[in-house]
């Protein structure tokens, strides 16, 4: 169970975490669309259930790749984009102007699906070198639809161990233009203790 | 502009008008309203899970899971009265779908069902409900009308 506050040096680890995988995941977007990548500072919070819908973006459309991720540092992965960005990465990767998130067909959509791969991957497998603790994502799977609604899915999966779930969410911008995307690493309370262990924080 | 009263994940809030209640991105989740038409009082819960069976923990939000939350809405509305509760409820979609499709993939489908049979060992009428499929929903109940107003990103807003 997750326990009422965070410290502040367990804080910093977990953004340093943050930093890593999104860092690293960024690197490898930036290379995928010729781009400039940049991260934001990462957001840690333990946020109860009723406040996470706004904490991730109420009923804004996004298109997110969702990942289960098993292992030592077990927990969920949210890869979400707004649908401009997902606009561009279709215009540009797939070599058409016209391309819309409106108009998504299975090519499109396995496109986007592998982006997300791509950057999950780097994302975990950064944190994984990090820690040196085993983490395996699941293939992800795709929707598009609120952001608040989709957070639904691994709050569920958390629901049974405590009133909190542990979010870690970085955003990044592109060229300096507001890019917004986040990425979401949730990870289960074992994680949480796996990591403070290791990293010899613990409470 | 009337007041909205917003109900997050996992809350149960309770009404009369001119406030209307509201709660946003019920993905898996369900939103089960219940009201008493005479005495205009009426509450709602964003149910995430089933069955507080599961729980790990001894004290949680009781809108949380379908059993805790119906009980409450129930003896909450009753103390002030309301005999004669009828309810709505949206939500529950699956949203994502893996091909080996586990039991939390289908949490919105399990919760439709935990909350109709709620209900229904409790003789509450469910008047309409917008449950399953694969989008989520944000609902705003109107206590007056008792109109449930339900939108989906991509499709027209419903009133149920």
């Amino acid at each position: 169970m997750f326990n009422n506050s965070i410290k502040p040096l367990q804080k910093d680890l977990l953004k340093e975490l943050g930093n890593i995988g999104a860092g690293n995941a960024a690197t490898a977007f930036s290379k995928l669309i010729s781009n400039r990548v940049e991260l934001n500072v990462p957001e840690v919070e333990l946020v109860g259930f009723e406040n996470a819908i706004e904490f991730v973006g109420e009923d804004s459309a996004v298109a997110a790749m969702y990942f289960r991720v098993e292992g030592a540092l077990p927990g969920n992965m949210l890869l979400m984009l707004p649908l401009e960005t997902v606009d561009f990465i279709l215009q540009s990767l797939g070599n058409d102007e016209t391309a819309s998130w409106e108009e998504l067909d299975s090519y499109s959509q396995s496109m986007l699906m592998e982006i997300g791969n791509i950057l999950c991957g780097a994302y975990i497998s950064a944190i994984s070198d990090f820690t040196q603790k085993k983490m395996i994502p699941s293939v992800p799977a795709f929707a598009i639809d609120m952001a608040g609604a989709i957070i639904n899915i691994p709050l569920a999966q958390l629901g049974d161990m405590g009133e909190k779930a542990l979010l870690i969410k970085t955003t990044f911008n592109r060229d300096g233009i507001d890019f917004s995307g986040n990425f979401l690493f949730l990870p289960e309370p074992d994680a949480l203790d796996e990591l403070l262990r290791h990293f010899g924080v613990k409470q | 502009m009337k007041e909205v009263l917003k109900v997050g994940m996992s809350e149960v809030k309770i009404t009369h008008p001119p406030t209307l209640l509201k709660t946003t991105g019920l993905g898996s989740c369900v939103g089960v309203c219940m009201y008493d038409k005479k005495l205009k009082i009426g509450g709602m819960a964003h149910v995430m899970l089933p069955s507080s069976a599961n729980t790990k923990v001894k004290e949680f939000n009781v809108g949380k899971y379908a059993d805790t939350a119906i009980e409450f809405l129930v003896k909450s509305l009753k103390e002030k009265g309301c005999n004669d509760l009828k309810a709505k409820i949206a939500g529950g979609a699956q949203m994502f779908t893996f091909s080996n499709s586990s039991d939390i993939m289908n949490v919105g489908a399990r919760n439709v069902k935990a909350v109709k049979d709620l209900l229904a060992k409790q003789g509450i009428k469910v008047i309409s409900e917008d449950t399953g499929g694969n989008k989520g929903r944000t609902i705003t109940f109107e206590i007056d009308s008792c109109n449930l107003i339900v939108r989906a990103i991509g499709s027209e807003e419903k009133i149920i």
